[in-house]
């Protein structure tokens, strides 16, 4: 005979599928690592789209 | 004997999860952030898992580590650290899901189950593949709901995790129970 889960046995399961699940583990050197990466890439970024606009705005009162 | 973290915190208060975040936003050092990931990473990339794919999730959970070190001068004791850890990921995963374009996810990937003896519980291992398959085919906001309140999150702390209101996260709630409950039965 079946019977509908309760709450406790549904919390169960969900605890099991949790406990099934290996998470890759986090290496803090790497993120702090990253965290410069990040900020040199975004700086870099930055950096480009400035060029970018001062040669585009150069290039337009260059033509007048 | 594996203690949960509150009652961890009320034995030694220093290592209750808010406090070790305050701390790390406070010295910036690394053994508060080490004891945060070890008692949040496997929490946090099984809801990455559960809303996404193996690939989507493990870069989300390294960008939500990294937000934490970026980001730790922003945390308010007035949320719990799980809370700031969960918003963040999730955050994350859905500008990710819009970049990407995916709102729909494959089931869970075999390579993250570990080679656990579950045949030594008779009939749960049957059980829970059947459990996985219909937490997968769950929609994603309802999945999404389901995991918060099993993570212990309250229906307010739900409803602004994923700025919904109370009704709506109810509902959700709801079906995401019924669903479960249609699907899964107790063999007995």
């Amino acid at each position: 005979m079946s019977s509908p889960l309760t709450d406790k046995e549904i919390s169960e399961l969900y605890q099991q599928r949790k406990g099934q699940i290996e998470a890759p583990s986090i290496n803090i050197d790497a993120l702090e690592t990253a965290k410069g990466e990040v900020k040199t890439k975004a700086k870099s970024f930055s950096q480009k789209f400035f060029i970018i606009l001062g040669i585009s705005s150069f290039a337009s009162f260059s033509s007048f | 004997m594996k203690l949960p973290s509150t009652i961890k915190g009320w034995f030694n208060p220093k290592s209750h999860p808010d406090k070790l975040l305050h701390q790390f936003a406070a010295t910036n050092e690394r053994k508060y952030l080490s004891a945060l990931v070890e008692e949040y990473n496997q929490t946090l990339f099984h809801y990455l898992l559960s809303q996404s794919d193996k690939t989507i999730a493990e870069d989300i959970l390294q960008i939500t580590w990294l937000k934490v070190i970026n980001k730790k001068h922003l945390y308010k004791t007035n949320y719990s650290a799980k809370y700031w850890l969960f918003a963040i990921a999730r955050n994350t995963l859905i500008d990710e899901l819009r970049k990407q374009h995916k709102w729909c996810f494959q089931e869970l990937d075999e390579s993250h189950v570990k080679s656990l003896d579950l045949t030594s519980q008779l009939g749960t291992e049957q059980q829970l593949d059947q459990f996985n398959i219909i937490i997968n085919n769950l929609p994603f906001y309802q999945r999404e709901v389901f995991v918060f309140q099993q993570e212990g999150f309250s229906l307010k702390e739900i409803a602004t995790l994923t700025d919904e209101n109370q009704e709506t996260v109810k509902s959700r709630l709801r079906y995401a129970r019924q669903y479960l409950r249609t699907h899964l039965e107790n063999k007995k």
